[in-house]
């Protein structure tokens, strides 16, 4: 069987992983489908082009993240990937995940099936709610980050947030979404199983 | 466009062109990197040498140009229409008789300029745009509401400047200045560059049309908001001349369509290649992600510019179908 080849667009090498090795995306996707797959290509957001002149925008909103979106679906494509999977982190900008579902909508026309969502706060955030953590989407990085602190984990290597991902009970969170406070990491984990498993399975 | 306009030309045999097919459309650019045969596709248009084949607009017909006789339009190359004696003066000649190259030079825009006597159809006197001052004491003299309408546009675009104006060093010539908002006076020479290009853009439309106008690089020396003004003056010029332009600016083909822009790039075994922005590589897709200037920075390298035409940019055959 021909693996399926997902190209991986984050925030940088945690999410991402170095170059051969698996960062906080990939261990994600690992949970929900182990084998089946390969890592083709793997884009951070910020190497895609801030380049904009007035008007000239094909997108219903200024905001950059609408393009962007597109710009990492067209380049995962290109990559020639079958699936993208991104996160976004929100940091705080009420603006983003509008911006998000504008470019996922302006990436439609491009043959690629695309698990991507808004990170919130912050993918630190996700890792908060897999050790167990509560009403992390509502939390601000900082408070985040204290909450990680309390639990003695202060998350500076990309191998401590693929261990938490890796050793954690991400049914907790699939299940039960008031309870855990995390929607976020619930909905892309069941877009990833959705798509991840039709490209696989057909 | 209701005039007749060359909307192909085969051009062989001039400088890095060994021989390329374009197509062209009345508002057109090329874009490529330095020294791929940009300014040499202007230059061979113009007339200037090499071998250029023109098909005219409307299956009308078209006619070779061979080298050393740039102003010789004899020649029918196909698809003459028998039995049509006004088929030369009246299709064919109009869109490729008189053509006009612009390379503007700000050295050249400040210098005092001769009167233009009564009656003269207005150009700049060189390519480099000598006689700018003595083309707005003409323009000032031969229609006031348009000098008035175009010198007030020029003040809101410049906010420091309060007026535009025309000094007399001589008694035979102008030069141009501005007064700025405190009153202070100054002169063409000390005036910026993006005024002095706005203010020649700014007058083409008042000038005599061309059938074809070709302007290296209109973007130079101008604030990008500047550069889409310009090219509306520009298109809205294509309707009384085709206006051809060789640009390294993305903010100036933003401005345009994307069958309106070809990709110049040049290889040592081909010479000169142009590709069709429509025919570059995963345009459909692309072009719906990016505005067209976007497309190209995003993809361009400089030099062979793969990741847009390809490794095998488009063939003579193929472009010419």
């Amino acid at each position: 069987m021909v693996a399926v080849k997902v190209w991986l667009g984050g925030e940088g090498n945690n999410d991402l992983g170095g170059d051969g090795e698996v960062g906080a995306i990939e261990a994600l996707l690992r949970r929900v489908e182990r084998d089946g797959w390969q890592v083709c290509g793997k884009t951070p957001w910020w190497t895609l082009r801030k380049y904009r002149a007035g008007g000239a925008l094909r997108m219903p909103t200024g905001h950059g993240d609408a393009k962007n979106t597109a710009k990492l679906a067209l380049t995962a494509w290109e990559g020639g990937a079958d699936v993208l999977a991104f996160t976004r982190d929100l940091d705080a900008d009420t603006e983003r995940p509008q911006a998000v579902d504008d470019g996922l909508a302006a990436s439609a026309g491009i043959d690629i099936r695309i698990i991507g969502g808004i990170a919130r706060p912050a993918i630190e955030g996700w890792l908060a709610a897999l050790l167990g953590i509560t009403g992390t989407d509502q939390m601000s990085r900082d408070r985040v980050a204290r909450e990680l602190a309390a639990k003695g984990t202060t998350l500076k290597e990309t191998e401590e947030y693929v261990a938490i991902i890796t050793e954690a009970h991400a049914g907790l969170v699939l299940r039960d979404r008031h309870r855990t406070g995390c929607g976020s990491l619930r909905d892309w984990l069941q877009r990833a199983a959705d798509v991840l498993g039709n490209a696989i399975r057909g | 466009m209701d005039r007749p306009y060359v909307e192909w030309m085969r051009v062989e045999d001039y400088r890095c062109i060994r021989s390329v097919d374009v197509h062209l459309t009345p508002l057109h650019a090329f874009i490529g990197p330095n020294d791929s045969g940009k300014s040499s596709l202007l230059r061979a248009i113009q007339g200037v040498g090499g071998t250029i084949r023109f098909w005219v607009s409307g299956g009308i017909g078209g006619y070779q140009r061979a080298l050393g006789q740039p102003h010789e339009f004899g020649g029918a190359y196909d698809r003459m229409e028998p039995g049509r004696p006004d088929f030369w003066e009246q299709k064919v000649l109009p869109a490729v008789r008189d053509l006009a190259l612009l390379r503007l030079d700000p050295d050249e825009l400040r210098q005092p300029a001769r009167l233009i006597p009564s009656g003269t159809p207005l150009w700049f006197s060189s390519e480099r745009g000598r006689g700018l001052a003595a083309l707005y004491d003409a323009l000032q003299t031969r229609d006031f509401d348009r000098y008035v309408a175009t010198s007030r546009r020029f003040v809101e675009l410049f906010p420091c400047v309060r007026a535009l104006r025309l000094q007399n060093p001589t008694d035979s010539t102008k030069a141009l200045g501005i007064t700025l908002m405190d009153g202070s006076d100054v002169a063409a020479s000390e005036m910026s560059e993006g005024m002095l290009y706005w203010l020649s853009f700014a007058i083409i439309e008042s000038l005599a049309p061309r059938a074809i106008l070709l302007i290296e690089e209109p973007e130079n020396g101008l604030h990008p908001a500047r550069i889409a003004e310009v090219m509306k003056v520009l298109r809205a010029m294509s309707e009384r001349m085709q206006i051809i332009v060789a640009t390294h600016s993305p903010l100036v083909i933003n401005e345009l369509q994307a069958e309106e822009v070809t990709i110049v790039t040049r290889t040592p075994e081909r010479g000169t290649i142009c590709t069709p922005m429509t025919a570059t590589k995963n345009f459909a897709e692309r072009s719906k992600i990016y505005a067209l200037g976007e497309l190209w920075l995003s993809y361009a390298d400089g030099e062979l510019e793969k990741e847009l035409v390809g490794d095998d940019p488009p063939a003579k055959a193929a472009a010419a179908s």
